[in-house]
């Protein structure tokens, strides 16, 4: 038996305090597993959707804080941005949350300029893409079309507007699979936004470098005053979404931290005040002070870091099953990393000692006689 | 090998005395009762000598060395004394062997070493068989067995024993005995005793008598 | 009602200038900040769309629809036109209305082909039988005379001032107004309208708020709530704070000038 055994030895003698307090630390460290992955799961799939458009730049209103950035008219600007240097493609959109038929949930209802790059990423299980600018077609992202039951050939009213369901598609990115996606032409005409954009999407040439994309924002932002160019991973961390859930996830991550070094810090308390005399016997026996603090951080460790293994599993469940609630689908994303389980390992570790120095240094700070002459 | 000089124990700010002004020794390899009425100091005068007890005034010697030059009085505890308890205190949750191999934890070596030398204590104390029985099953004897092999397990000079045979019957008294007296044997470790028990100090070396705090002068014998 | 108008203007306000705004501790007066409210709403052109629903004292739900209102504010003119957007039953029936130059309120409705199906109804009308009301909508109290200041008060959980509008002017559908206005966002946080007997006709509350692209506040989300216990739930879902005007938008207007009249021309 060494130090670690015997402490493993003292969490064993008392199993219902031990998992109790193993199950608050493991609810604590779930509900940061599970947000923090779907916080990053938003982000990943804007993210994706953004690179797989083949976007390298986007031109956007520029607006204060927590504000929306209102829809621009697209003309002008895009024949100026179609002038700068290593620019292919300057490409209209317009997004919208609008709700498709009666009683459904909003969805995203984004207009792209016909036969513009952004439709080549799009994999098509069923149908076909618009076959022209103005007719009333539309394509469902495969998330969409199961959430509103339809099917290629069924037609579908948005804003007033019948349209005929022409084709479903996958898409890399989660966003767009619960999307309906038309013709820039028709999205202006049913939103009553003739012309009208919110973002300009920037793809560049093979040649372009990083210098050619600062030059590209620096560019914007001193001869087209109200306008801003940002990367489309910038544009991503700019989202409001993003930013919500991250900031829940934060919070989150420290209310439960905190709770979670309460929880070890009191089981510890009561572990130790119940085992006075054991503890006075062992500095009797010889035993180093900093040896009693390491047997005591390690059983609050090995607490934590138990609670740390569980909560993972369950947070990875608790997102997973979230990704599957109807109202959540195509929403959500929970990303896990190698890296990311091992931080939440390693916060793990960090309540455990936090919650189990104080009692710890308690511990080793009694005297011995009178330790042992506690009933 | 020990030398008390002039030590008082005071508790709750003076109020209480334990201890009031003693001066005793104890030679190497000598047997040593202290005997006395309940509350005259002797649980503390062992605690003084062990280190677990701080004096208020005076000063121990242990081989020349004052305590209050100790820099580190766990280690101290851990290369020179042994300690054995009326109430045994064993840990419930540990078999007999790893109560005694818990006296080494944090000490340098192998730990399969420790082990080793704890189950050759315990089997020449006897208890060769009852080596992964926890304590509740033991008898009072082969408890205080276990306890005396936890206090060999780091070589002490001098073993501390407070009341060891304070709650064992006659038969276990009488056990418990012939292993210290063969380990006294063997090893020359010194011991001081705590007793009210005459069949103990019977067999020390010495006998000293406490009384409020105090040794009654005159009192003390050889034998 | 005043959601149109606080929606809609409240996109609008984001145009009028910041200096409008009141700016510091001291209250403003009750004729400034009815003055403020008026010019909260100037703009060139915005449009809000809205979904409507409403259950009445029964418990029952009534179908939803949605609405576009577009309007345009200044010194000279306040039009607004308000068109139905779905269920079908409303698509192609819309509303025109202004402020004419003595002060009142001119109401058209008309249908897919102008100028035949077209027809000047009272002001105080309610938009495709619900809750909405036009004049509610382009808030004509702001430009009374008397504006009386009622005090401080709250309005769930929020600071606001109290304003009683009161006119004698001609014939007013509703002669008295109290509005309970924040003055920072130039909203008012509870509107109610009552009768010449001083009755409580109807109660406007701004539920959710939004931040517009020139940083101005919007109304997100308002309630009205009728005497007969009707609630009229009102959600902006989109809008255009930047819209763009054409010679057709309030087409239904002119062609309906300027003679008091049942029909065009
Ligand atoms: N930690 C302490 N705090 C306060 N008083 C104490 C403490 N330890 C001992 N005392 C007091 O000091 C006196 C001596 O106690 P001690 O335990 O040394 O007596 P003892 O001779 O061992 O008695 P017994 O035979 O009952 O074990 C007693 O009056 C006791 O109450
Ligand atoms: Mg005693």
């Amino acid at each position: 038996m060494n130090l670690f055994g015997f402490a493993l030895g003292n969490l064993y003698r008392r199993p219902a305090r031990s998992s109790l307090t193993i199950a608050a630390i493991s609810l604590g460290v779930a509900s940061i597993v599970a947000l923090t992955s779907i916080a990053w799961g938003f982000e990943a799939s804007w993210q994706r959707a953004n690179d797989a458009r083949g976007t390298d730049l986007i031109v956007t209103r520029l607006a204060s804080e927590n504000a929306m950035p209102s829809p621009f008219l697209a003309d002008k600007l895009q024949a100026t941005l179609k002038g700068y240097p290593h620019v292919q493609e300057v490409v209209g959109l317009l997004s919208e949350m609008l709700s498709v038929g009666d009683n459904a949930p909003p969805v995203f209802v984004f207009g792209w300029e016909y036969r513009s790059y952004l439709w080549q990423h799009l994999r098509l299980i069923d149908g076909h893409l618009p076959a022209n600018d103005t007719d009333a077609d539309i394509v469902l992202g495969s998330l969409a079309a199961e959430l509103l039951h339809k099917k290629v050939g069924d037609s579908v009213e948005i804003e007033g507007r019948q349209f005929l369901i022409r084709g479903i598609f996958d898409s890399p990115a989660v966003v767009e699979n619960g999307a309906v996606v038309m013709t820039l032409t028709l999205a202006q005409q049913i939103t009553d936004k003739p012309g009208k954009v919110n973002i300009l999407n920037i793809k560049l040439d093979d040649h372009a470098s990083d210098s050619v994309i600062d030059d590209f924002k620096t560019r914007v932002r001193e001869t087209l005053p109200g306008y801003l160019a940002i990367t489309s991973g910038e544009l991503v961390r700019k989202n409001a979404v993003v930013r919500i859930s991250k900031a829940m996830s934060n919070a989150t991550t420290l209310i439960a931290s905190l709770v979670g070094a309460l929880v070890v810090f009191n089981t510890m308390l009561m572990s130790i005040n119940e085992r006075t005399r054991e503890i006075g016997l062992l500095l009797a026996l010889g035993w180093q002070r900093q040896t009693i603090v390491k047997l005591i951080v390690s059983e609050s460790v090995v607490l934590s870091l138990a609670g740390g293994l569980a909560g993972i599993l369950i947070g990875i469940a608790i997102a997973g099953g979230l990704e599957h609630v109807e109202l959540m689908r195509g929403k959500i994303e929970a990303v896990f990393s190698m890296p990311f389980l091992i931080a939440i390992l390693g916060l793990s570790v960090v309540l455990g000692v936090a919650g189990g120095l104080y009692p710890a240094l308690k511990a080793a700070r009694m005297l011995p006689s009178q330790a042992l002459r506690q009933e | 090998m020990v030398r008390i000089e002039n030590v008082a124990l005071h508790f709750d700010d003076g109020k209480t005395t334990a201890l009031n002004g003693i001066s005793a020794t104890v030679e190497e390899g000598e047997f040593v009762a202290i005997v006395g009425p309940s509350g005259c100091g002797k649980s503390s005068l062992l605690n003084v000598i062990g280190t677990l007890e701080r004096p208020t005034t005076g000063e121990v010697y242990f081989r020349c060395q004052p305590y209050s030059n100790i820099a580190d009085a766990s280690l101290f505890r851990r290369q020179h004394f042994g300690f054995i308890f009326q109430s045994f205190h064993l840990i419930p949750t540990l078999s007999a062997l790893d109560n005694v191999v818990v006296a080494t934890i944090g000490c340098p070596g192998p730990a399969r070493e420790h082990t080793q030398r704890a189950r050759q204590l315990l089997a020449q104390l006897g208890l060769r068989d009852r080596i992964d029985h926890f304590p509740r099953t033991m008898s009072g004897g082969e408890r205080q067995r276990v306890a005396i092999a936890r206090a060999l397990i780091n070589n002490p000079d001098l073993i501390l024993a407070d009341e060891p045979t304070g709650s064992l019957d006659s038969v276990s008294t009488e056990q418990v005995l012939g292993v210290i007296s063969e380990i006294r044997q063997q090893r020359g470790i010194s011991i001081v005793v705590v007793t009210h028990d005459p069949e103990v100090s019977g067999r020390a070396d010495r006998v000293v008598s406490m009384r409020d705090g105090k040794i009654e002068p005159g009192k003390e014998y050889r034998q | 009602m005043r959601f149109i108008a606080s929606a809609v203007l409240a996109l609008l306000a984001t145009l009028a200038g910041q200096s409008y705004g009141a700016d510091g501790s001291d209250l403003p007066s009750p004729a400034a900040l009815a003055e403020t409210m008026m010019l909260a709403r100037y703009s060139a052109g915005f449009e809000a769309r809205m979904r409507i629903s409403s259950v009445g004292p029964d418990g029952k739900q009534s179908t939803p629809f949605k609405v576009a209102v577009v309007g345009q504010i200044d010194s000279q003119r306040e039009r607004l036109a308000i068109s139905g957007i779905s269920p079908p039953s409303i698509r192609d029936h819309s509303y025109a209305a202004e402020r004419t130059a003595d002060g009142r309120i001119r109401v058209i409705e008309y249908g897919a082909r102008l100028p035949a199906d077209l027809l000047e109804i009272e002001p105080t009308t309610r938009v495709f039988d619900s809750a909405l009301v036009v004049w509610d909508m382009l808030a004509p109290w702001w430009h009374w005379p008397k504006q009386i200041s009622g005090g401080v008060d709250h309005v769930d959980g929020r600071d606001c001032q109290n304003i009683r509008s009161v006119t004698n002017a001609g014939t007013p559908p509703i002669p008295e107004v109290v509005s309970c206005v924040d003055a920072k966002t130039r909203l008012p946080w509870r509107t109610q309208l009552f009768d010449r007997q001083h009755i409580l006709l109807r109660t406007i509350s701004t539920r959710r708020t939004m931040r517009m692209e020139s940083g101005a506040v919007a109304v997100r989300r308002l309630t009205i709530a009728d005497a007969d216990r009707t609630v009229t739930d009102v959600d902006v879902y989109s809008g255009d704070e930047h819209y763009a005007i054409s010679a057709a938008t309030f087409a239904a207007l002119d062609y309906a000038h300027p003679a008091a009249g049942q029909a065009a021309p």
